[in-house]
């Protein structure tokens, strides 16, 4: 299986765990009598426009059609290549964030952002296989970019460095303290290491191994102490660009 | 090739590495966020924000100040299906957007008329509704609710919590 087929595939599943978890909540009404027309309007004083389209995609009913348009739009731009389809699924997934005043689910919403701008981009080449490459450079420079950012922006943090920021994260997450862990100190630095040494997993083959792997179960503990499957979801899909990009540059 | 690459994550690093504020003025790009990500997860320990609302009777007797938000529950298939947990997650966000908000405030400005206040209120609305199901309402004991949002300090030794804003009354059937 090519990297590129194994991208899409992935790529698939982040869009469907999106399209069943919204659709559910939609389903429930909640999330439609909390982030309501009239609770946004005041975010688009002067984008009269705008705020007319969001208050329309904000009715449950709308709300769905987007949700599932969407959902089916990605399918076809990840088989036919199609430049309006992705462009379409770009301008309907923005709405749909625009809802939740930005974004549902933090990052992993903008990751999921940038795999869409990486296949619209790549749909624009006229040679398929290079616009396959350009997709999974995109997404593997801003995975990488993603682990070391978030590596420098902890390690300047003197709380990160004694071990209390994580401690403290995961006494604040909606689960509040139930979850038990200990030596925060050396898991601190561990995470920060990881992150930090994330584009190594670029120039040799053993270490490209060793920080794929290890980044599985770093997700999957992100997942565990702060519930953020998305996150898990979205993440591992950029291994195979990843993985893409570290072969490019081993082999020039 | 190669050193264009090299050029191109150098562009990107510092183009998100720039810092961007949330006040009322940038709302607009705040709202944008998705497009122009920053990475700046878990950047640095903060109070917990708490948010806590209670209700009024027709009688004008109240009860205590209790927790909107409720605790999530995380199973092993939440790996694959978590609505319920990221909305709570999305709700706690929220939050604390309005506390960015209500420290951006400027003096000509009334918090009331910020989306993040409007849907922090229909979170409160949300979640007592539901409590209310569960009994309070057959009793017809709601009338009106107000939310408080406080800061709570936990991970010094002084253990402290701060009362930021305190909302006005408001009637269940006015939202």
């Amino acid at each position: 299986m090519s990297l590129f087929l194994l991208t899409q595939i992935l790529l698939s599943l982040v869009a469907l765990i999106h399209f069943f978890e919204l659709m559910s909540l939609s389903f429930q009404m909640s999330i439609h009598r909390v982030w309501n027309c009239g609770s946004l309007t005041p975010d688009y004083v002067n984008h009269k426009f705008i705020k007319g389209l969001v208050c329309k995609v904000s009715q449950p009913n709308l709300f769905r059609w987007t949700l599932s348009l969407r959902t089916l739009l990605v399918f076809i731009g990840l088989v036919w290549n199609s430049t309006l389809a992705w462009t379409a699924v770009l301008i309907l997934s923005l709405f749909l964030v625009l809802i939740f005043r930005g974004t549902f689910n933090g990052g992993s919403d903008s990751l999921f952002f940038i795999f869409l701008w990486g296949f619209w981009g790549g749909s624009f080449f006229s040679d398929p296989v290079l616009g396959q490459k350009f997709t999974l450079f995109w997404i593997s420079v801003f995975s990488v970019t993603s682990y070391f950012i978030a590596g420098i922006i902890k390690i300047v943090k003197p709380n990160w460095r004694n071990g209390k920021a994580l401690k403290v994260f995961i006494s604040q997450t909606i689960f509040g303290s139930t979850r038990k862990l200990f030596g925060f100190f050396i898991l601190s630095w561990l995470t920060m290491s990881w992150e930090l040494g994330f584009p190594f997993a670029l120039f040799f083959k053993s270490s490209t191994l060793i920080f794929l792997t290890s980044g599985i179960f770093f997700h999957f503990g992100v997942f565990y102490f702060f519930g953020l499957n998305r996150f898990f979801w979205t993440w591992i899909a950029t291994y195979p660009s990843i993985y893409y990009l570290s072969l490019w540059i081993q082999t020039n | 090739m190669q050193e264009n690459f090299l050029i191109y994550v150098l562009i990107i690093g510092i183009l998100v590495l720039l810092p961007r504020k949330t006040g009322k003025n940038k709302q607009f790009l705040f709202l944008l966020r998705a497009f122009i990500p920053t990475w700046r997860f878990f950047e640095d320990i903060g109070d917990q924000p708490l948010l806590e609302a209670r209700i009024q009777n027709q009688n004008g007797e109240t009860t205590q100040w209790e927790t909107v938000i409720p605790k999530g529950n995380l199973k092993p298939n939440h790996f694959f299906w978590n609505p319920e947990n990221n909305k709570l997650i999305a709700y706690q966000t929220t939050l604390t957007h309005l506390i960015f908000d209500l420290n951006e405030l400027l003096e000509n400005q009334n918090i009331e008329t910020f989306s993040s206040f409007l849907v922090v209120k229909n979170i409160t609305r949300e979640n007592l509704l539901i409590t209310l199901a569960k009994g309070f309402e057959e009793n017809g004991y709601a009338n009106k609710f107000q939310f408080k949002i406080s800061l709570k300090s936990d991970f010094s030794s002084k253990k402290s919590k701060l009362d930021l804003l305190i909302s006005p009354w408001y009637k269940f059937e006015d939202l």
